[in-house]
This record gives C-alpha cells, sequence and structure tokens, in this order.
C-alpha cells in the first residue's frame, strides 16, 4: 500500500472549463479518503487523474514519493472500481477477476490462489464460472471489488461503487467495504455523492464544490466544525437549517433577530461576534435539526443536555414560532417540515411521541451551545476552529 | 352467427393479407426463379432457354466429371478465401483507427465507408487503368513490370482484392456499430488493470466483436461467392480459366454456350455449397461467439 499526494492538481478543458482548480492533498498509507460533493464538483475527475485516466492540466502527482503525472494508468500499479462496475461481459467472474494478474503474466497457481481466497471474503465462490450478464447488481458489485483486492495494488480508487445498488444492499455493502479495509488496511480513495456513505466510511473526508476543496476532516470534526455555509449544508441528513438573521446587541447579549421573532447567543458566542464586529451586520444562522426541539419536548432536550452543553441559566434561547407543513414518521423519529413567519423553511427532528400534527404552529427552542454563524455574504463560520489540515487547503 | 363467423375468418386470414404483397414479389423474383432453375437443371434446353429434353442428373452428372468445373470451384474458393480475408481485415482496422475521435475523422470514415457506394464494374475499370502494364500507376510505383490481369498467376489475386476493397466498407460500418457496442469504460478498467494496446485488443475488442463479426463472415461469404461485375469486367474469366468463378462460369454456360441446364446445374449446387457453408457456420457460431 501507498501514500500519496497531490500537489496544486488542476483540470481544465479546451473549452475553458476548470473542472478542478488548485487541489492539494497528502494521503496517508491505509487511509480511507472520501471525496464527496454534488455532481459536477470535479471528484470523479479527480479520482481519473490519479488512476491516469485524464491528464493532468498543472500541478504534480505523487504515489509512494515518485511524480507519476506521465505515466501511464498501468504503470501506477492501482486498481480501481467503477460506477457501472465495468466487467468484461464476455469473461467469467473467475476471468473478470484474474485478468489484472494475467495480463502481469503472474503464476497461474497464484491467479488462481488469489482470486479463489478474494471470493472467498466476498462470498462469490460459486458464481466464479458465470458471466457478468447472469448477475444480480450486488454480485457484480462484489466481482467489481473482488478484481480490485486480487490485484493488490499500492491503492484503491472506487467512484460511486455503490450508487447503482438499492438501498438495503448499499447499506449492506458499506459494512462489507469496511470490513475489507480493516482487513486489507488498504489505502482507499472513493468518491461518492451521497454523504452518508461519505461519514460512516471514510477516516478523512474531503468535501468538494465546484472544483474546490472546501474542507479536509474527519467525519465527525466537519459535522460539528465545518468551515462555510456549503459544508454545514452538504454534511448531515436533513439538511441543517439556515435562517438569515440580523445581529443586535442589548447588555452584552447578541439577539439574532429575524421577521418578529430573536434568538438569543450565549455568552462565548455574543462576545466573539462583538469583537467581530458584526452588530448590527447580516448573519446566518445555522442549527442542525436535531437541536431544535418543540415546545413539549424542551425539557427533554434540554436533560439530554444538562451538564453538558447548557447552564441552567440558560433557557436554551428565545422561543420562535413555526408553522407545522409537513409531519414525515420515521419510525425512530419523526420530521416536521415547516415555516417560519418570515418564510424561512425549518426542520425539526423530533421523538416519535411529538405530538405536532399538520397546520398547527409550535414552540421551537433552538440548543443555543450548537448554533453556528455563518458570515452571509462569504459564508464563512464565524465559529470555525481551525485545524491542522487546514494549512493546505484553500477555502474559496 | 354468420357476422360472428365472418369477424373469425377475418381475424385468421387477415395477418396472411399484410404478408401478400411481400409475399407477391418473393414468389415472383425468388420461389419462381429458384424451382424453375432445379426444374432446368434436369433438362437439355434450347437456344431460347426452354427445357426440350429430359436429361435427368445428368447435367450434374457431366458437371461432376469436368474438369472446368473443378477448376471453377478450386478458384472459386481461394477467391472467397482471399476477399473475405482481404475485406474483414481492411475494414476491421478501418473500424478500429476511426474509433477514437481525432481531428478530420469524418473525412477518413467517409473514405473508409465509400466503396460500398462505388460500382463494381466501375471499380473495375478503374482498376483496369491502375493495373495496366505501361500506363498503370501500381506498376510505376512498385517499380515494376508486371502485367497484372493477362498473368495467370496474378489475375485472380488482383480481383480477389479488388473484391475484398470494394466489400470492406460495408464491413467498416459493421464494425464501426459494432465497436461503439462496447462499453467504454471497460478499457479505462483494463487500462488501470495493466493491460496494453494489444492486450485490450485481444482480449476486449475481439470478444466485443464477435456478434456482429460471425454476421459480417457470413454476409462476407456469401457475398464472396457471388461475385460477378468485377470479373467481367477485368477478365472475363481467363487468362485460361484463371478467375472463372462458379458465378462467371454459370454466366458463360449460359449466355455464350448457350447450355442452360448445365448451367442451372451449377446454380444448384452453388446454392447448396453456400447453404451447408451457412449451416456448419451456424453451428460453430453456438460455440464460438461471446455475448
Amino acid at each position: 500500500m501507498a501514500s500519496l499526494m497531490l500537489r496544486n492538481v488542476c483540470k481544465s478543458y479546451p473549452n475553458g472549463f476548470h473542472a478542478v482548480k488548485d487541489f492539494n492533498l497528502e494521503i496517508q498509507d491505509g487511509e480511507f479518503i472520501i471525496f464527496v460533493g454534488p455532481s459536477g464538483c470535479g471528484k470523479s475527475t479527480t479520482l481519473r487523474m490519479i488512476a491516469g485516466l485524464e491528464d493532468i492540466s498543472s500541478g504534480e502527482l505523487w504515489i509512494d514519493g515518485q511524480l507519476v503525472n506521465f505515466m501511464e494508468p498501468r504503470e501506477r500499479n492501482l486498481s480501481m472500481v467503477f460506477q457501472n462496475y465495468a466487467l468484461y461481459p464476455h469473461m467469467s467472474v473467475y476471468d473478470n477477476m484474474a485478468f489484472g494478474l494475467k495480463v502481469r503474466k503472474m503464476d497461474k497457481k497464484e491467479i488462481d490462489r488469489r482470486v479463489r481466497e478474494a471470493a472467498e471474503i466476498l462470498e462469490i465462490s460459486h458464481l466464479l464460472d458465470r458471466k457478468p450478464g447472469a448477475l444480480s447488481g450486488g454480485q457484480k458489485q462484489r466481482v467489481a471489488i473482488g478484481s480490485v483486492i486480487v490485484r493488490q495494488p499500492k491503492a484503491y480508487l472506487m467512484d460511486e461503487p455503490l450508487s447503482n445498488l438499492d438501498a438495503k444492499l448499499r447499506t449492506q455493502m458499506r459494512v462489507e467495504l469496511s470490513k475489507i479495509h480493516d482487513r486489507t488496511k488498504a489505502t482507499i480513495i472513493y468518491v461518492t455523492h451521497d454523504q452518508v456513505e461519505a461519514m460512516t466510511l471514510g477516516s478523512r473526508i474531503v468535501v468538494m464544490k465546484a472544483g474546490l476543496i472546501q474542507q479536509v476532516a474527519s467525519p465527525a470534526e466537519l459535522y460539528q466544525n465545518p468551515v462555510n455555509r456549503f459544508v454545514a449544508g452538504f454534511i448531515g441528513s436533513p439538511a441543517m437549517n439556515f435562517i438569515e438573521t440580523t445581529a443586535e446587541v442589548w447588555n452584552q447579549t447578541v439577539f439574532l433577530l429575524f421577521g418578529n421573532q430573536k434568538v438569543k447567543l450565549n455568552v462565548a458566542v455574543s462576545k466573539k461576534l462583538i469583537e467581530s464586529g458584526y452588530v448590527g451586520k447580516k448573519v446566518t444562522l445555522g442549527i442542525r435539526p436535531e437541536d431544535v426541539y418543540t415546545a413539549s419536548n424542551q425539557d427533554a432536550g434540554r436533560n439530554q443536555n444538562v451538564g453538558r452543553n447548557l447552564d441552567a441559566g440558560d433557557d436554551m434561547g428565545m422561543d420562535v414560532k413555526m408553522q407545522v407543513q409537513v409531519r414525515e414518521m420515521l419510525g425512530a423519529e419523526v420530521l416536521l417540515h415547516g415555516v417560519l413567519d418570515d418564510g424561512t423553511q425549518l426542520s425539526v427532528k423530533e421523538k416519535p411521541d411529538c405530538e405536532a400534527r399538520e397546520g398547527e404552529t409550535v414552540t421551537l427552542y433552538f440548543d443555543s451551545s450548537k448554533i453556528l454563524l455563518f458570515d452571509t455574504e462569504t459564508e464563512e463560520n464565524l465559529l470555525y476552529i481551525r485545524s491542522q489540515f487546514d494549512e493546505n487547503i484553500r477555502i474559496s | 352467427m354468420k357476422t360472428s363467423g365472418f369477424h373469425n375468418f377475418l381475424k385468421k386470414t387477415g395477418p396472411y393479407a399484410y404478408v401478400l404483397p411481400s409475399m407477391a414479389v418473393f414468389m415472383v423474383f425468388l420461389f419462381y426463379p429458384f424451382f424453375k432453375t432445379i426444374y432446368l437443371s434436369l433438362y437439355k434446353t434450347n437456344k431460347m432457354g426452354e427445357a426440350k429434353l429430359f436429361y435427368g442428373l445428368g447435367n450434374y452428372r457431366d458437371l461432376l466429371t469436368s474438369e472446368s468445373f473443378y477448376n471453377s470451384i478450386f478458384v472459386t474458393f481461394v477467391f472467397v478465401l482471399i476477399v473475405v480475408a482481404g475485406s474483414m481485415l481492411i475494414g476491421l482496422i478501418a473500424a478500429v483507427l476511426c474509433n477514437k475521435a481525432f481531428p478530420g475523422i469524418r473525412f477518413f470514415s467517409t473514405a473508409y465507408a465509400l466503396p460500398m457506394a462505388i460500382a463494381s464494374s466501375s471499380a473495375a475499370m478503374i482498376f483496369k487503368i491502375m493495373l495496366h502494364p505501361s500506363i498503370g500507376i501500381v506498376n510505376k510505383l512498385l517499380g515494376l513490370n508486371i502485367n497484372w490481369i493477362s498473368d495467370p498467376k496474378y489475375a485472380l489475386v488482383c480481383v480477389a482484392l479488388l473484391t475484398a476493397w470494394l466489400n470492406s466498407g460495408i464491413n467498416f460500418l459493421y464494425f464501426s456499430a459494432g465497436l461503439s457496442n462496447i462499453d467504454e469504460s471497460i478499457y479505462e478498467r483494463a487500462s488501470v488493470d495493466g493491460a496494453n494496446g494489444i492486450q485490450k485488443f485481444w482480449n476486449l475488442t475481439l470478444p466485443g466483436l464477435s456478434p456482429i463479426m460471425f454476421y459480417t463472415l457470413v454476409v462476407n461469404i456469401i457475398q464472396a461467392f457471388q461475385a460477378f461485375g468485377q470479373v467481367k469486367v477485368l477478365t472475363q474469366g481467363g487468362p485460361g480459366e484463371s478467375t472463372n468463378l462458379i458465378v462467371y462460369s454459370i454466366y458463360r454456360d449460359a449466355f455464350f454456350n448457350y447450355r442452360f441446364g448445365s448451367a442451372a446445374a451449377q446454380s444448384v449446387l452453388l446454392f447448396a455449397m453456400i447453404m451447408v457453408l451457412t449451416l456448419i457456420m451456424f453451428r460453430i457460431e453456438k460455440k464460438g461467439v461471446s455475448y
């Protein structure tokens, strides 16, 4: 397995379109790194540049200390799982898995041993004689992963490998992939647009937008400390709520005003806002649906957070009124989607015993310790805590 | 009751009515001549091609004891071999070359497909000039002094290569269509897997083309057996009998020697040969073609 380094990597096309801009990243040996972002953000292009399927317009790609910009894909000793699996349709499962070894003229006995071992791990030993046409989606997926494992390359590249599977199978394969990573200790670079996959699989996540890296961080870090509004909104499901507000100060406490309502900020945050000169300015409030409580469940929410985030004197901010438009019962939880008096859409994640119904107006409490604040113009997180990864990254 | 009976009748016969027009065309131009040929092959005919004297299998017996007929068959098989191999190879190479996007691809695609649109007789006329021993460009370019068409050693190869080029146009189209059906991502996977260009061609392109390859092979063989125009214009079966392909031999027997019975018998044998070959190929197809 190997470590990779991308330095100022750019991809531009003859028509002037810049797919990837100034990509800087170091990938450690054995890391499971995820490129995530909306479609067209350049994540697949970056992966294809690493594989050698796309030329690097400028910048450097180093694998194990060797500059590989001008190496053919076959010389880079990587292997890749494609979105559509790219199985060779006329070859049996066995030959599909063995192909990468056969073209490298490996000893037949060794090929056989590796293929059977991989088939065992992936539980596809009984399918070895079948052609890809006779396999289900999940089986094809396993064969594609098997073909990657047998090679024992420097790194596994995976381009949205689970996107063609149904939800149940996707969850199952996600677990399998985690196990494979634990077992092989392989360096894996994994592209997905699905933030759930990103959060569950990755040891580090690279969030991209319009060809630029937004943030590189561990899943927990990304969730709790997003660098800007885009990352905050992209990571987490349902997405974070955003409310456009104006900051006003009374007695050294900052209130965020929107419509006829207001939210009080805690002392530390208030101080930070006053110091940064945001008083009287536009600020975007961000709060995750699980950090908003309806009136009846306020106590439950408070109890959960006592001693952790809230001091007893803090009443979780001021109350906010929301008219419930849609109530989604998900079993273990209830999602309430509604609208505030200034027209802002809001989602709330509640316990299933929450009694709010469509059409009702409910009182909401925001957990003030979980509130994030973004500069409305630059969209930067005003409460962002800088980390070690920020050295290499340029924020848009 | 009566109406429903009529309805039933319409329902049953309706489908046949749709087939009728094309059936009529087939009857006049295919089935009637086919059976008439079999009928004629059993007779001796007059100069007008009318059956006059029942000869039984005599025409066939005469053919099977005739050295000229065996020569025709031999020449035809050599011809078919060169034409099929040549035309498929040219078509395949051209299609593989044009499978990548590059500036001027339209020009090259048109050039490679063009032979399809050229009449065999006019192509033969052009080749006749090109192969002319004193003024032809072939001798000029190669610095040789060969009488290509009048030399029994070269005449058959010349006609066969001309036919191969003529047939390559449609093969180019078939193969291009076949190549565009191969998923591009398997080539990408093969590149990452470590395969070089030649390995990709043998392991991915050829198997991927095998269904269309088989179809092209069958069509090409049948087409090659039926070559006529270029022989008529270029060599008239000569020199000697070195390019006397079976179709040309049929033409000569019927319209020069007025032996319609013998010509009909040769036609029937040609039909039998092509049919047997096609059947054999379909048998092999089941084993060799991967989908």
